[in-house]
């Protein structure tokens, strides 16, 4: 029992640790560990225990990374969206000049003086806990995904060769000390000066809307390094396809006014209608090809799972708890009983597609990594076509302009999951520490954001929200229903485009989903992919022992450029920066 | 008791069904679910290859000439590299002629060079709001400030928005003035800014402005940014404060840093032609230019990108270096050919060679493009020639490699099988299988038996094997043998099945897939055959 309590106790310190270098990093330069957390939080649990000459086992071990893991995950949900839907707030007055009429209702922000902001804590709190319904529907389809489809979760695996190399002792110290270094200071480097080499003007002089620039950033450098070859590939050139090809061409097309020579930031800024069109052309037509090709293999893998008596239960309560979305969304609309047969059905419509998304995003995540949000904009064009123009009722449902994310919860056990395989975890317990860390952590994380903006507020240059300033413009053109007309036409273009993906597909085995991941990453982060894929390509040929070798090096790279933000962190703060 | 509502609506339900769910959780105990890592057990001679093939290389003769000669070229590239203004050809039909050259900057610093140039018309977009008390009411406006040449002589036809900008730049007579909209129905009043300093407000109709448009997408008022299309502009006019453009005010409006826009307006007046004076005056100041000519604009931007005769000569030269590369690699291929059978002969594959050899050559080009990097940091080189010794580099490492690589020999096609039968008449005990199973693949070269064990059912015996591939990360073959019984005769059945980390091709599963069932089916039939 004491060390059930022992193990609890320091998954609660590194997760909190960890979920409060992000709260801040996610606020000001918008990097975090998070898609790093699985590598990052395994280690610093080792760590801890080693520092501490605590003897564990392995189940002591896999609860502590759980509930670190479980806590950590909710600071986007909590204090990264409670920055967010405050800093909208805060640009209210000056948004209404410029034409946006959208109010924030206090559930969502409250405004106030005082450290602790209880009127928007219930709401933040309920959200989060109902997007740990996606653990427990991962759980539901975790021997689907991977042994019947098999799909690797290389982060997992990663993660669990270099805490396998560590537990072994069998590590070389200067080695591995020097790639940590290495990685910690091109981070902070970084962070001091920023790498940015803009190629727009330059490309579109040529070719009008094209957008191109070079960065360079350790941390996505190695996350890339650890990703399949396959997906690799097809990320960086559909990422580099879209803003050199197709979107010149489609701002051609429709002949929209792009100003001459902008900079890479405002031309992101200013396509970023027409990319999300094409990405809603793109993965409609995607989904239904994934659905209807599948479904027969989809549908018996459900009867047998369904058939398995803790699946089942797992599966109702996943979504019974999902289910409360609707239940909320309902609570924060203002007048609901006028609409309420519209709202019902954009709800259901709205869960349906959570459970889509769901399940599509934990394949993504096997397939090439990481989770992505680029299908979630679909739950957002659904409920703007419907008219719904309120922020309390995309804050509850929307997973990509608001609240809940069951999609990045369910991928992140999913992980979790693989990675405890690795360990002879006990599945049920890793679950049940995820969601104890998941509860508190939201609670941990809520009082993170609140203590950011008292002591901050939203115009200080020690916490400079000036990177929200295009998201929060986003939001504020789709809550207040500006979106342009054009967009319809886009999106026919890209189920065009999708439809020729699926021919991909069907004749040459290209990977949709990785795809549909490019189309949404920025043209700087897609050449990093390319590099990467080039570095990588060559260096899996070269044996196992280099390739094993290269992982692990890859991956204390990947921990030091963490370990870095966080030291710049916590320098901000301390308003030594 | 207002702040309570949400704790019970929603909070509490949430909270209750949490805690049911984790209590139904926690109802199982579930069972462990183990999956198997493997453990490399070979190493890899990559690193020594790598070593091999660089000091062959590097002792050639070839190599020094090829390098050389590419140095040789990036000078010349470097050379011949001229550059131009990035220029793009907008349609202006149906916009109200506004200016003749138009200068745009987007930061407050160029004003002092802007107050020295040619103007007609300068306005000045101050993105921080300017926040006042008047009339009882705190209110908040986007300052935009404007200043006039006052020789300027207009030609006719010019628009009425200018004559509008004018006249507004005649009502701010004095350096204390502040214009609001008239509909704000605020009467002209004092007021004093927070530095203490009074202003005086009068109000006009300020309406006309609101649709001021410059070229397609730029307005003269505030905008933050254009999405879709569509810019998002000032669109409440009676946010608006005008004031003169003076350096006094733009010091109070912009302490430290602020974000603000200039734009500077030319109108050729009747008796100057300095037109072209202008444009270039404006080149050097503005980050871009808009030079009206009837109906069309041409926007130059301060980027520059290289002329259509640089590109020439860049495409000949590339041309050259691959020419000299194809005459002399030959003869490095012949010194490598004899290192690459030897290779072959104790079984390193055409992948492994092949990323050595590129591996290699990157190294070496690396290594020597550190005195390009050098000549550019310190100026000798232009950027032009070391982008250019960057495409002829890559190209060279490509070709080599793939000249290097060439001349070996793959099978192409592996045959598509997966499993194999065997039928037998004599009967050997599943227990006695299994311990010659083991004795044969325990000491295997390729794979390592991690695991077999038997399964019986009353129809048939299953052995299941779980093979770990040595020769790669995590890679694991498993395999069943199903064994059952009919007509007085035993059948074998071997299905195998291969699963890695690391990806691999269809050509390389396949491979693994028939070596790893080819070692169970040797095994198989020399132990039924040994116990007959």
């Amino acid at each position: 029992m004491g060390n059930t309590v022992r193990s609890i106790v320091v998954g609660l310190v590194v997760g909190g640790f960890i979920s409060f270098i992000n709260s801040y990093g996610y606020a000001v330069s918008g990097y975090t560990t998070a898609e790093a957390s699985l590598i990052i939080i395994p280690m610093l649990t080792l760590f801890m225990y080693k520092m501490l000459g605590i003897m564990y086992s392995n189940d002591e071990f896999l609860v502590s990374v759980a509930i670190a893991l479980g806590v950590d995950i909710t600071t986007t949900l909590t204090s990264g969206m409670y920055i967010t839907f405050g800093f909208l707030n805060y640009s209210i007055e000056k948004l209404k000049a410029f034409g946006f009429e959208i109010a924030i209702p206090r559930e969502l922000f409250g405004n106030i003086d005082k450290l602790f902001d209880v009127y928007a804590l219930p709401t933040y709190l309920s959200l989060s806990m109902i997007s740990v319904s996606g653990a427990l529907i991962a759980y539901t389809f975790r021997s689907y995904f991977i042994e019947k489809e098999r799909l690797r979760y290389p982060f997992a695996i990663a993660s669990a060769i270099l805490i396998n190399t560590f537990k072994r002792s069998s590590y070389r110290f200067k080695e591995y000390f020097t790639v940590f270094l290495l990685g910690f200071i091109t981070q902070i480097c970084l962070l001091f000066i920023p790498f940015m080499y803009d190629l727009t003007p330059f490309f579109s002089s040529i070719a009008p809307g094209s957008i191109f620039a070079l960065t360079f950033s350790p941390l996505v450098l190695g996350l890339f390094l650890l990703m399949p070859l396959g997906s690799l590939r097809v990320l960086s050139l559909s990422s580099l396809t879209v803003y050199l090809f197709v979107i010149p061409i489609t701002v051609n097309l429709f002949a929209l006014p792009i100003l001459p020579a902008i900079s890479y930031d405002e031309a992101l800024f200013a396509v970023a209608p027409i990319v999300i069109s094409l990405n809603l052309g793109i993965v409609i037509v995607l989904l239904t090809y994934y659905l209807l090709r599948f479904r027969s293999l989809i549908v018996s893998a459900m009867s047998i799972i369904l058939k398995l008596t803790i699946e089942r239960t797992m599966f109702v309560m996943g979504l019974t708890l999902l289910s409360l979305l609707g239940y909320i969304a309902f609570q924060l609309t203002k007048h609901p009983f006028t609409q309420l047969y519209t709202l019902l059905l954009i709800i259901l419509v709205a869960l349906f597609l959570h459970i889509v998304l769901l399940i599509a995003n934990i394949r993504i995540v096997g397939e090439v990594g990481m989770g992505s949000q680029a299908l979630f904009p679909i739950v957002t064009f659904i409920l703007y076509l419907a008219g719904v123009r309120e922020a309390g009722v995309y804050a509850a449902i929307d997973p990509y302009t608001g609240i809940p994310m069951p999609q990045v919860i369910g991928g992140t056990a999913m992980n979790l999951f693989r990675f405890s395989r690795f360990f002879k975890g006990n599945i049920i317990k890793i679950l049940k520490s995820f969601c104890i860390g998941a509860v508190i952590g939201s609670l941990i994380t809520y009082i993170y954001g609140n203590i950011l903006v008292h002591i901050y507020g939203f115009d200080s240059p020690q916490m400079p929200l000036t990177r929200w300033i295009p998201t929060v413009i986003w939001m504020a053109t789709v809550y207040g229903g500006r979106l342009g007309g054009s967009s319809f036409y886009v999106i026919v273009v890209g189920a065009l485009i999708g439809i020729l993906i699926v021919f991909l597909n069907w004749y040459r085995g290209l990977s949709i989903f990785s795809i549909a991941i490019g189309l949404m990453l920025p043209p700087d982060i897609g050449f990093a992919a390319l590099l990467a894929y080039i570095v990588k390509s060559i260096i899996v040929k070269l044996g196992a022992e280099l390739h094993e070798k290269m992982v692990i090096l890859n991956m204390i790279y990947i921990i030091g450029a963490g370990i870095g933000i966080a030291v710049h962190v916590l320098l901000s703060i301390c308003g030594v920066i | 008791m207002n702040s309570l509502y949400p704790y019970l609506l929603i909070l509490f339900p949430t909270l209750a069904i949490f805690t049911v769910v984790f209590l139904v959780m926690s109802r199982y105990r579930g069972y462990v679910e183990e999956e198997p890592l493997g453990e490399i057990r070979t190493i890899s001679p990559a690193l020594k290859i790598i070593k091999l093939i660089f000091s062959k290389t590097i002792t050639s003769i070839e190599i020094v000439i090829i390098v050389v000669s590419l140095y040789l070229l990036t000078i010349m590239a470097s050379s011949i590299a001229s550059y131009t203004y990035s220029m793009r050809t907008i349609d202006l039909e149906g916009m109200p002629h506004i200016f003749d050259v138009a200068g745009v900057s987007n930061t407050i610093d160029d004003i002092d060079r802007v107050i020295q140039a040619r103007y007609t018309i300068v306005v000045i977009q101050m993105y921080r709001t300017l926040i006042f008390n008047v009339s009882n009411k705190t209110l908040m406006f986007y300052p935009l400030l404007i200043g006039c040449n006052k020789d300027a002589e207009l030609k006719d036809n010019i628009s009425s928005y200018v004559k509008l900008l004018i006249d507004l730049c005649v009502a701010l007579k004095t350096n204390n003035l502040i214009i609001l909209n008239k509909n704000l129905g605020i009467p002209v009043q004092e007021i004093s800014l927070p530095e203490g300093i009074k202003y005086t407000i009068i109000t006009l109709d300020l309406k006309p402005l609101l649709d001021l448009e410059l070229i397609p997408g730029m307005y003269i008022l505030h905008s933050i940014g254009s999405i879709g299309g569509e810019t998002i502009k000032l669109e409440d006019v009676n946010r608006i404060a005008l004031l003169r453009m003076t350096q006094g005010n733009i010091d109070i409006l912009c302490k430290g840093k602020c974000d603000a826009k200039i734009i500077a307006l030319y109108i050729d007046t009747k008796k100057s032609s300095s037109l072209n004076n202008t444009i270039d005056e404006y080149r050097n100041i503005f980050n871009h230019v808009i030079v009206r000519r009837y109906n069309t604009g041409m926007v130059y931007s301060n980027t520059f990108i290289p002329t259509p005769e640089s590109i020439v000569g860049l495409l000949i030269l590339f041309l050259i270096s691959i020419v000299i590369l194809l005459s002399l690699s030959g003869g490095l291929i012949e010194k490598l050919s004899y290192v690459v059978n030897k290779l072959l002969n104790i079984g390193i594959s055409k992948e492994l060679y092949g990323a050595s050899s590129i591996l290699t050559l990157t190294i070496i080009f690396s290594i020597a493009a550190v005195p390009i990097a050098i000549s550019h940091y310190v100026g000798w080189l232009h950027s032009f020639g070391f982008v250019a010794y960057l495409i002829m580099s890559v190209a060279t490492i490509f070709i080599l490699s793939n000249q290097l690589t060439r001349k070996l020999n793959i099978v192409q096609h592996l045959p598509q099988r997966s499993s194999a039968t065997y039928i037998a008449e004599s009967y050997i005990s599943v227990e006695n299988l299994k311990k010659c199973l083991t004795q044969l693949l325990s000491n295997d070269d390729f794979f390592h038996l991690n695991e077999i064990e038997v399964l019986e059912n009353s129809k048939y015996f299953v052995l299941r094997l779980e093979m770990v591939y040595r020769i790669a990360l995590s890679t694991i073959a498993s395999s069943e043998i199903y064994v059952e019984s009919y007509d007085g005769l035993w059948r074998y059945v071997v299905e195998v099945d291969v699963w890695s980390i690391e990806e691999f091709t269809a050509r390389e599963v396949r491979y693994i897939t028939l070596l790893a069932l080819s070692k169970i089916y040797g095994g198989l039939t020399s132990c039924l055959e040994r116990s007959s």
